[in-house]
């Protein structure tokens, strides 16, 4: 049993991690050629506006799913840092319970966002669900490595760490 | 008494520890249940939706990547080695090294982490090895980052033209003088601290040749800062794309050009820039429903309310919000305070006359500030842990650096002209 979870757990994150470089990469060639394009109007590209945000929400949220995954989403740790390790594990269940519930919200609304648009964009005549859908579908996971953390939290065996940012 | 509500409790959860975005996300969450009932959650989702996928963001994943391309492909190494020729022998030389190479390497990335991170490892093992000791070149390194976002191109400036509906362009200008006048203002510090603590001297110029190579193999490095800017100025690119011309400049020359770049380096690297933008990223899409709470529960008229009590004088109200952003910056991240700050505090400066890119200069040189102030500053951590000594190490050497960037926050929120001539002279997208 525990060998099959750690497969799936693998394949989650190892399909995250190349559909994110994916996505970034799709971007790149996007934006490039719109910088080329502009200067040499050969063609147009289809769709770009379509393609750049269906790529763009996956990158986001997949990405996200995978910090989520590691428990490195950024933190800050300053009070919890100086409490015993008593309080500190019970501060870290509330938080992995409020995550929990959060990532609950996502995944409720935003099936009901998925379902109630029923749009198609204006070009590609994508269904705009495959768009919409990246929230609930990462949500799902996210809720369900909370509960993993939740676990390991209550038996002691890890916590979430902080982990810096870049944009600063 | 919403107001309250909202705005400590968004700080309270986030100084508890809840992940940055989650806590925007929940406070929102909350809000919207307590105000308006369950049901409108769905508004929640359309609301990050639209925040994650407003194009302008599209360049943070670009110059993150282009920074992270420069420092794994040797391309940082070269602007350190061209900053060394600029001081010669004087006194403290490799600090203000360190200072001019940030200058460089900021009108490339962006990011005042990726500079700590990147030329932080060189600047820092230099200084170390010409006899500094690791607290001061871990503190000087740390608090010349800060420069980065300041000067074109900036994700901080991205981020708030985003948010704010204000022209990045007009921004990316208006960082220039500003950046410069900190790079001055640190330099001048360390001269002073140079002769007090007698540091040593720089090496002087090696042989011509040695120059004129270390100056040719640098040049295409060199050329990237004003190509960004030429290539989004002459309209070739919007400063979005512009971020991807910046990375694909970047690879090339670690690739190609320099050849320090291998093919599965590339891939790391493009991993790890996607994972950071994630860290940035996941917090704006929550902002954005947050941002959309304040805004319907009126809080930033309530803000702007209880300011004016305290004074009808715009000068008054900006040094009270320049202090509580300080305040604000020594606890929570800076793109948080952003995030918690601009919706509250745009109308407020718009109504005391402020132009909004003056109010983004003020906003981002006070988060980076925050950046090298304790307890909560991330460049601090970053130097920390490459010098492996203590946060409370750098924290004592800080306070002088710390005090000139201060004063040059004061110049440049009570002289707007510092921020607005450029981009006024130019015609970029300044209101007034």
């Amino acid at each position: 049993m525990m060998r099959v979870l750690t497969g799936l757990d693998r394949l989650i994150a190892g399909t995250c991690k190349v559909a994110a470089i994916a996505c970034l990469l799709g971007l790149f060639v996007l934006l490039a050629l719109a910088i080329v394009l502009r200067l040499l109007p050969l063609f147009t590209i289809p769709g770009y506006d379509e393609l750049v945000e269906l790529l763009f929400i996956w990158l986001v949220m997949l990405t996200s799913l995978a910090l989520w995954r590691e428990g490195v989403l950024y933190r800050v740790m300053l009070f919890e840092d100086l409490m015993p390790a008593a309080a500190k594990r019970l501060v870290e269940i509330a938080i992995n319970l409020a995550m929990l519930g959060f990532a609950l919200v996502l995944v409720v609304y935003g099936l009901d966002f998925t379902r109630m648009s029923g749009e198609t964009t204006p070009f590609l005549r994508l269904d705009k669900a495959w768009f919409y859908g990246a929230i609930p579908a990462c949500a799902a996971l996210m809720a369900v490595y909370s509960l993993v953390w939740l676990w390991r939290v209550a038996t002691g065996r890890g916590a979430l760490e902080s982990s810096a940012t870049l944009a600063g | 008494m919403l107001v309250s509500a909202v705005l400590i409790g968004v700080c309270v959860v986030i100084m508890l520890g809840v992940p940055i975005a989650v806590a925007l996300g929940l406070v929102a969450i909350g809000t919207m249940v307590a105000t308006v009932g369950p049901d409108l959650l769905v508004i929640f989702i359309q609301r990050t939706y639209a925040g994650t996928t407003s194009f302008p963001l599209l360049a943070i994943p670009f110059f993150v990547l282009a920074g992270n391309l420069m420092n794994v492909g040797g391309t940082t190494e070269r602007i350190f080695q061209v900053a060394q020729l600029c001081m010669g022998r004087v006194r403290g030389g490799l600090a203000h090294v360190n200072v001019i190479g940030s200058v460089i390497f900021a009108g490339m990335s962006g990011s005042a982490v990726a500079d700590a991170a990147g030329m932080g490892v060189i600047e820092h093992r230099a200084m170390t090895k010409a006899g500094y000791t690791s607290r001061f070149a871990a503190t000087i390194t740390a608090v010349s980052s800060t420069i980065g976002p300041i000067i074109p191109p900036s994700i901080p400036f991205v981020i708030y033209g985003s948010l704010a509906n204000v022209s990045v362009g007009a921004l990316f200008l208006a960082g220039i003088v500003p950046g410069l006048l900190m790079a001055a203002s640190l330099m001048a510090v360390i001269a002073l601290v140079a002769k007090r603590m007698d540091l040593p001297r720089g090496e002087g110029l090696p042989p011509l040749p040695v120059v004129r190579g270390i100056i040719l193999r640098a040049l295409p490095a060199l050329l990237l800062p004003p190509a960004i800017l030429v290539v989004i100025f002459t309209g070739i690119a919007t400063p979005t794309e512009a971020a991807v011309v910046a990375a694909g400049y970047a690879f090339v020359l670690g690739r190609f050009v320099y050849r320090e770049l291998a093919w599965s380096d590339t891939l790391a690297v493009i991993w790890d820039s996607a994972r950071q933008t994630a860290q940035v990223m996941f917090i704006i899409a929550l902002a954005a429903p947050f941002g959309w709470v304040l805004v319907q529960q009126q809080i930033p008229n309530a803000v702007l309310a209880s300011l004016l009590t305290l004074s009808s004088e715009p000068w008054v109200i900006l040094l009270v919000i320049n202090l509580v952003l300080l305040l604000f910056g020594m606890f929570i991240e800076g793109i948080a305070i952003m995030i918690i700050a601009y919706p509250v505090l745009l109308p407020v400066i718009t109504q005391i006359g402020v132009d909004p890119v003056h109010f983004g200069v003020i906003l981002v040189l006070n988060i980076m500030i925050g950046l090298v102030t304790p307890p909560v500053g991330l460049c601090l951590y970053v130097m920390a842990g490459i010098a492996r000594i203590s946060i409370a190490e750098i924290t004592r050497e800080i306070w002088p650096y710390v005090l000139a960037l201060m004063g040059v926050l004061l110049l440049i929120t009570f002289v707007p002209a510092i921020s607005l001539w450029l981009p006024q002279a130019l015609g970029y997208g300044v209101a007034r």
